[in-house]
């Protein structure tokens, strides 16, 4: 049925972190954004479309807030999202559970002056603990339109659609009361015309804040540029405002907030139950925190993810390779018969043998099965609390609980981890933890397949490089501490989610775009790189370089000299090297110690080409490289140590 | 006694006008407007509480006037926080200016301890540190600890967030972990995890011993938690107000004091630490 656009209108989807955001975003488009029960999981805009009655709605998923004040990297995010893209409705997703934090984000969305509408989210939740809502009464005192929704099931978006189609402002505009009001207005009154929401520009400035609406004084942008005889005049009058006042102005304003929510609040709770039911949920998320229960839920989740990863990939990429490889490698070889595409196609650098049939073949099973373990865990929403477990020990080199998040991140996405570190203030910490993140931490696709190449030598292998891996965080950290300059003191405030019990259609559909965006991204690197190979090795250059590297690969690391094709792969994609790396373990060609080298050293090896922009966009060019020189060189040495240690130790027994 | 009070009005004018970096004698006149009396300023010469310098005709405080000055300033910024956080008075300008000159060290810096030694008035303006701030002074009977003391499954309605910066306090506020708040502890090793508002929030040793809470038992925690949430305001009636004020000193109608289980308990719990006896 094609459908007749006769208007465009833009909604931006706002709210608290992890309160829902992208998987309304989801439910509206249709698009599939990655959505996970812990915050940041979104940290840059997605725009979608939907169209309801006519109109295209643009959609917009923004990153999780607190408040509009600019304290941390997403909020500014949002701030400057909202001038440059001037939508037309503010959707807020209300986490019914943290109601009062919602409804004082609600107030300072509210001064934006633009047509709102609230989704009340997880009421299932709250209404399990007895506590009752009263979704018209919000909806009166607020004045916009309140829409009781449970988006991870899809309830409620057909009202969503309606409510943005009536949007419309507040019938009374939140004002503040008295003095602050006063001051508030007259603020507003001085700002210049071009000014966006002016009031809540007025209000920012009052504040403090170090920017206007998330562009920086004077900087030059599409929306609006201010002159400097402006901004003079703007803060002379902020000065004389000030000083009229009889307090600090921050307080009078953050004061009237909380009344603002308490009232609210009060007026529209009810508690029904006042026992307590036994909340299986709370106690479990308690346990993973527990400083003994929680090390061993984390021994088990490894455990499991060894388990998966070692006996149920295996097997089923066992099968793929009987079934696929096989006959198909038989197949060409039996009706190929210049040398020279039997090589290009099927040889030890084939396009097929090293590209296609080995991304499929081998690394898919294996990232299916640890996908699908991740995503359980994301789910529910185990991550955030290990920081509570770790906080303590961070502490130790230079960070703190704060840079916890990203670095668990990281057992994700390396690159998106990296992203993650514009959220800590402290210079000092951002850049410890993205040397961290991007040297002895494996992202999940790594992690999976290097379970699955120590599987194949056993478990003391693997708990060795793990042991390993964490002693050499440690020591960077340490080393990173005394170099880099102390500024400021640091602190850590970290919200946690609820542990919820995963859907698994949901976990499911998660694992397969996973898999798909795999596919997609990581098919074309490995059939390039595996082309690139044997073009090298055409040509010639192969021999060469592997002379050169031998007396590192071979003579320091101990290292078969294929490891060097390993390397190269390395810097297309971590995958591509995993998966040649355990083709070279299938073929007998690695012992114990050389599986736990091969795995060490390409875990801590040059970062992902993703990553390596990611840290240069974080930490700046000249920051990034001598990054990459320390993670480089350190690993050579690190790696060739570990070598002649395990080699020691085994001789003595 | 009036005459007296008056002085006392003008010593902390000084002060408040030295915060703000304005202390001359023409910010002295527009601070009071009309009623401005050169005599008592006169008379803050005469005791040596000031001096003015004869070329621009800036202030100084002598070392009494300073001692003077801060006593006063205390007392009424404790005062106001007194009334605001506990008595909940929207309006507690008027009533600290009572407070101030009627109450002595002692008792302030009891008042002091009971708030958990706060560093701000409800203005935001900073509060002079007493000598019982400076040793984090606690008597026994004191009901104020700060979040660090309280054990797994205590809970605590926050009483004062004496943060470090404004940031802080900033991040703190949003997350709903302000005065008047209640807060549970679910564990204290190896970091901390209090539940607010519904949401659970790890924060370390530091944040945690600068939110100062008054320890609630676990039944008054519960009860004292839903039956504000089941309690429902009459619509439209605003809070604040003279009511309110008389209702929270004690001065209330019988169904009243059914209807507000806060503010009367915060009171009573002034007049028992105070050792006032009640009924």
């Amino acid at each position: 049925m094609a459908k007749h656009v006769t208007c465009t209108r833009k909604v931006m989807i706002s709210g608290l972190a992890n309160s829902g955001k992208t998987q309304i975003f989801n439910n509206l488009t249709g698009d599939y954004g990655v959505v996970a029960n812990y915050p940041m999981t979104t940290i840059e805009l997605a725009e979608g479309s939907f169209i309801f009655r006519n109109v295209r709605w643009i959609t917009i998923d923004t990153p999780g807030l607190n408040s509009l004040s600019a304290n941390s990297a997403e909020e500014l995010l949002f701030r400057r999202s909202l001038v440059i893209e001037k939508p037309d409705v503010i959707l807020q997703c209300i986490d019914a559970n943290r109601l009062k934090q919602s409804l004082r984000l609600t107030a300072e969305l509210l001064e934006l002056g633009l047509p709102m509408v609230l989704s009340l989210n997880a009421i299932d939740e709250t209404a399990r603990k007895g506590i009752d809502i009263d979704v018209d009464r919000l909806s009166r005192i607020v004045g916009v339109p309140v829409v009781q929704t449970i988006a991870s099931e899809g309830v409620g978006m057909y009202d969503l659609r309606e409510a943005l189609m009536n949007a419309q402002l507040p019938r009374v505009p939140f004002t503040y009361s008295g003095e602050v009001e006063r001051i508030v207005s007259d603020m507003e009154a001085h700002l210049p015309a071009d000014v966006p929401y002016r009031r809540k520009a007025a209000v920012l400035i009052l504040m403090d804040d170090p920017q206007l609406l998330g562009i920086e004084f004077g900087e030059d942008s599409t929306a609006f540029t201010l002159t400097s005889e402006q901004i003079l005049t703007i803060h002379k009058k902020r000065e004389a405002l000030l000083s009229s006042y009889k307090g600090q102005i921050q307080t009078g304003i953050t004061k009237q907030l909380a009344r603002w929510t308490d009232d609210i609040y009060e007026r529209i709770v009810t508690v029904h139950d006042t026992r307590r039911e036994y909340d299986l949920a709370g106690r479990m998320a308690y346990y993973s925190r527990h400083p003994v229960y929680g090390l061993l839920f984390l021994g088990v989740f490894l455990g499991v993810a060894y388990l998966g990863v070692v006996e149920l990939a295996g097997r089923l990429s066992g099968i793929m390779e009987t079934v696929i490889t096989d006959p198909t490698v038989e197949l060409l070889s039996h009706y190929l018969r210049s040398p020279f595409w039997r090589d290009f196609l099927i040889g030890d650098f084939g396009i097929l043998t090293l590209g296609l049939l080995n991304a499929i073949c081998t690394v898919l099973p294996i990232l299916s099965v640890f996908f699908f373990l991740f995503g359980l865990l994301e789910d529910i929403g185990y991550l955030p609390n290990l920081s509570v477990l770790l906080r303590r020990s961070f502490t130790k080199i230079g960070l703190s609980g704060r840079a916890v998040m990203p670095i668990v991140l990281g057992f994700g996405c390396k690159t998106m981890a990296t992203l993650t570190t514009r959220s800590l203030r402290s210079r000092k910490e951002r850049l410890i933890s993205i040397y961290l993140i991007a040297f002895a931490i494996p992202c999940s696709a790594q992690l999976a397949l290097n379970i699955a190449i120590l599987g194949k030598a056993g478990v003391i292998p693997f708990l060795i490089s793990l042991v390993f891996l964490v002693l050499v965080e440690i020591l960077a950290g340490k080393i990173l501490n005394l170099i880099i300059k102390d500024d400021g003191s640091t602190f850590f405030i970290q919200e946690l989610p609820p542990f919820r019990f995963p859907v698994l259609k949901a976990v499911l559909k998660k694992t397969g775009y996973r898999l798909w965006w795999f596919l997609k991204e990581a098919i074309p690197v490995f059939v390039i790189a595996a082309a690139v190979i044997f073009t090298l090795d055409y040509i010639g250059v192969l021999d060469l370089l592997k002379q050169l590297l031998k007396p590192i690969v071979v003579s320091w690391m101990g290292l078969p000299i294929e490891m060097v094709e390993a390397l190269i792969l390395l810097i297309a994609r971590e995958e591509a090297a995993a998966g040649l790396i355990l083709r070279l373990s299938n073929m007998g060609m690695l012992n114990a110690v050389q599986s736990i080298i091969a795995v060490v050293v390409t875990t801590m090896f040059v970062p992902c080409f993703a990553n390596i922009v990611a840290m240069f966009k974080e930490a700046g060019v000249k920051v990034g490289i001598l990054m990459l020189i320390g993670i480089n060189v350190s690993t050579i040495l690190l790696a060739g140590m570990l070598n002649w240690a395990l080699l020691a130790v085994q001789r003595i027994f | 006694m009036k005459e007296h009070k008056m002085i006392d009005e003008y010593i902390e004018a000084v002060w408040v006008l030295r915060e703000r970096g304005d202390a001359d004698l023409q910010s002295l006149k527009d601070y009071f407007g009309d009623d401005y009396d050169q005599k008592f300023v006169d008379e803050m010469l005469d005791e040596g509480l000031i001096t003015i310098s004869p070329e621009n005709g800036t202030f100084s405080c002598t070392e009494t006037g300073r001692m003077k000055g801060r006593k006063l300033i205390r007392a009424h910024r404790l005062a106001e926080r007194l009334l605001y956080d506990v008595l909940k008075i929207e309006d507690y300008e008027l009533a600290a200016c009572e407070f101030e000159h009627i109450i002595d060290t002692d008792l302030i810096d009891s008042i002091c301890i009971l708030l958990g030694h706060p560093r701000k008035s409800p203005d935001g303006l900073p509060i002079p540190e007493g000598a019982c701030c400076r040793a984090e002074r606690k008597t026994i009977q004191s009901p104020s600890i700060s979040v660090l003391e309280l054990r797994p499954e205590e809970s605590g309605r926050v009483i004062a967030v004496n943060a470090e910066n404004d940031h802080q306090l900033h991040l703190l506020d949003v997350l709903q972990i302000r005065p008047g708040s209640v807060i549970r502890v679910h564990q204290v090793a190896p970091s901390i995890v209090i539940e607010c508002d519904g949401s659970n929030i790890a924060i370390d040793e530091k944040i945690a011993s600068c939110i100062y809470v008054w320890k609630l038992n676990d039944s008054e925690s519960q009860d004292t938690i839903l039956r504000r949430q089941r309690h429902e305001r009459p619509p439209g009636k605003r809070r604040g107000g003279r009511g309110r004020w008389r209702r929270s000193l004690g001065l209330r109608e019988a169904d009243d004091a059914q209807q507000c289980p806060r503010q009367d308990r915060g009171f009573r719990r002034f007049k028992e630490s105070k050792g006032i006896d009640e009924d």
